[in-house]
């Protein structure tokens, strides 16, 4: 099942991804409509980080392209927002949380301006949003992974962007701080945001989510959350890769194939 | 005096050369500290340790090919192959299996044998201005002169002004590179940038310090820093200080010892200043561990003491009965003189008395232990309760929280476990205030 939609946020078409010239996606398309909140669901290694990572174009694209608001990344970029894994960055790394909530304002002021008190308010706002104004001025050595992920989401709302990617904002947060993540979230998208998430759990999926992609190294599914949860779909998704679809990336890598005969 | 003859000597800067081999080695100090916070904060630490080896061959390439040995000319030789080292050790670890650590020893054991090769081959080639070329292997400080100084100075102003004006940039790709590259931050340019810098600083640096120590300059400062801060901004300043006082006694010792080396001692005063960091700062340090523990080892020994004289006033049903160091040390076996120690220190705080010879709970001491019991006692059924635990397993556990918990845990644990009045093995739990039982 993939439903597509006229006047999407977000297109993806025909997007193939390759690390080390073996495909981690195949021949991904979808459209997503305008101020939903959108789950990526899918096994572990399915290319889900992979793929909003090439919607950011943070990995390269071994074919087909992403456009938001039906432009280029590059010209829309200040209304596209991501939040990373929280793994990603080193938490000793000698700062507070205000300054990481600021750099969300660094991509709206020019590169060489200071920051002005209105980029302040912004940062204390939405650290309010995310219930962190108390810990402002906390290193950010001493947060808990709850306490870390609320401060990359205040960084992303100190953005003030359309449309956020969120690569598995519930890893390793307690209950209540999944459950006021989520309220934010909907907050988000009572605003008209679109809020695309990566997420693994399938139980909680259903609540969360209006619209959901399936993926396992390929589109299983993209449509309205209860009509892509069908016993079916969610089978073929967690079912296992595809031997021979799997086979064939082997043999890419160890032949060194071109994802396309003209790359 | 001849100490306070060499420091007056020295520190009037009198001599030209005294001048310009303090100023040289304290702008260099500096400046290779400020470029080496974010080579540490990226954790590339090594990459110093690459350039630094790397840049041997690029100025002995310079001078056989300019004949010159013009330090901005050599500088211009050292930049390329420097620049060169850290373009080869990216795309080695970008492009292949190889890992970053293994692709910087490749690299810096290749280029340094390049360097030391041609090095030996224009020391052999019998060319007269080869004189002191080998100063860039092991460095040599005290031959700074006002050209070296004029250009260590340029280039100082050049790296200060990059980190002031690209501070943002530089420390949010060193932070968060992804999210660097989703807001539009042309990162690859700054990296760029970043990189060149550094090359740049160890440039200027090994000729002072040589090949070997460069590494040192750079990272030693920031490491020993980032003990004492948990600000980027404060972090490069103490950094920049810490590279510029060892830069200036480094100088002060060689000079006070003419056959002393400069470079070696300005490596040697900066780590004296980095292990001492990392012993005396006040949060990290090794002493201020060692100090807590003490700590903690003498709350220990009160809290158990104050325990004891309560429990045995609960038992025999009489809190403040005299009794002897003797009869207290057959019910807890704590050595003679740490026992006296933890009595004097509580008898301080009056919460026991001596009474002729015989030790004594006062009011205060009995609400003190009180308050260790309960806790204990509530801590054990907390355990037995919320994490399931078996009562007779319990004991050891609370023996440790009862010393740590705070007044507002104590607090959440009477509320958690609405006041109860009997621990796991059936006991009675004290409260202070009886009242606060029916609450």
């Amino acid at each position: 099942m993939n439903i597509q939609v006229d006047n999407p946020v977000l297109e993806v078409h025909d997007l193939t991804v390759s690390y080390d010239k073996k495909p981690v996606l195949w021949d991904v398309d979808f459209t997503i409509p305008y101020g939903n909140l959108v789950g990526i669901i899918g096994p572990n290694g399915a290319g889900k980080s992979t793929l909003i990572k090439a919607i950011m174009n943070l990995v390269p694209k071994g074919s087909g392209y992403v456009k938001l608001y039906n432009d280029t990344l590059d010209n829309v970029r200040h209304k596209v927002s991501y939040v990373p894994q929280r793994e990603s960055v080193d938490w000793d790394f000698p700062t507070s949380v205000l300054d990481v909530v600021l750099m969300g304002r660094y991509g709206k002021s020019s590169l060489l301006s200071r920051i002005s008190k209105k980029d302040k308010a912004i940062a204390y706002e939405s650290l309010k949003r995310v219930n962190m104004l108390d810990f402002a001025n906390r290193q950010i050595s001493q947060l808990s992974g709850g306490q870390q992920q609320r401060t990359f989401l205040a960084r992303a709302l100190a953005q003030e962007a359309d449309i956020y990617l969120m690569d598995e904002p519930f890893a390793g947060v307690d209950a209540a701080t999944e459950r006021s993540i989520v309220d934010l979230l909907l907050e988000m998208r009572k605003e008209g945001k679109t809020i695309i998430v990566v997420h693994h759990d399938l139980q909680s999926a259903i609540d969360y989510f209006d619209w959901t992609l399936l993926l396992n190294t390929r589109l299983v599914a993209s449509g309205p959350t209860e009509k892509v949860f069908t016993t079916e779909l969610l089978q073929e998704t967690y079912g296992g890769k595809l031997t021979l679809l799997s086979k064939i990336g082997d043999l890419m890598k160890e032949k060194q194939f071109p994802a396309r005969e003209n790359k | 005096m001849w100490l306070i003859d060499q420091i007056v000597d020295f520190f009037s800067f009198q001599g030209v050369n005294i001048r310009y081999v303090a100023l040289g080695t304290v702008l260099l100090g500096a400046s290779s500290a400020l470029v080496g916070c974010f080579t540490f904060l990226r954790k590339k630490a090594l990459v110093g340790d690459t350039i630094a080896h790397s840049i041997l061959p690029g100025i002995c390439l310079s001078f056989m090919i300019f004949e010159t040995k013009d330090p901005l000319m050599l500088l211009l030789g050292a930049m390329v192959s420097g620049w060169l080292s850290v373009y080869i050790v990216d795309y080695i670890s970008a492009n292949s299996k190889i890992k970053p650590d293994t692709a910087i020893g490749l690299t810096l054991s290749v280029f340094f044998g390049i360097g030391v090769l041609l090095l030996t081959h224009i020391q052999h080639s019998g060319n007269a201005a080869q004189a002191g070329l080998d100063k860039f292997l092991f460095g040599k400080a005290a031959s700074l002169v006002q050209n070296d100084v004029i250009i260590f100075g340029i280039v100082s102003l050049l790296l200060i002004g990059a980190i002031t004006l690209f501070f943002k940039q530089f420390s949010l790709i060193s932070f968060d590179v992804h999210f660097a590259k989703t807001i539009g931050l042309p990162v690859r340019t700054f990296e760029v940038i970043l990189s060149s810098i550094t090359v740049l600083a160890v440039a200027i640096g090994i000729q002072t310090v040589g090949v070997v120590l460069m590494a040192a300059m750079l990272i030693t400062p920031a490491a020993a820093a980032r003990f004492w801060t948990d600000k980027l901004k404060v972090m490069i300043v103490i950094a920049a200080i810490i590279g510029a006082v060892s830069g200036l006694f480094g100088a002060f010792i060689s000079f006070t010892a003419p056959s002393m080396p400069t470079g070696p001692w300005i490596v040697v005063v900066l780590s004296f200043i980095a292990i001492g960091s990392m012993l005396i700062a006040p949060k990290n340090g090794a002493i201020s561990k060692i100090i807590k523990q003490k700590k903690n080892q003498r709350k220990i020994l009160e809290d158990n003491i104050i325990k004891l004289l309560y429990k045995l006033g609960e038992k025999e049903n009489d809190f403040f009965k005299n009794r002897s160091i003797t009869t207290l040390k057959s019910y807890r076996e704590i050595p003679t003189n740490k026992f006296l120690k933890g009595l004097n220190i509580l008898k301080k705080k009056n919460h026991v008395a001596l009474v002729n010879e015989l030790w004594v709970l006062t009011e205060e001491g009995k609400t003190v232990g009180m308050r260790i019991v309960k806790i204990h006692r509530l801590w054990e059924l907390y355990l037995t309760t919320y994490l399931r635990i078996a009562p007779d397993h319990v004991h050891e556990d609370a023996e440790t929280i009862e010393h740590i918990i705070t007044p507002e845990m104590e607090l959440k644990l009477e509320h958690l476990l609405n006041f109860p009045e009997k621990d796991p093995h059936n006991v009675n739990i004290p409260y202070k205030n009886k009242k606060d039982t029916n609450e």
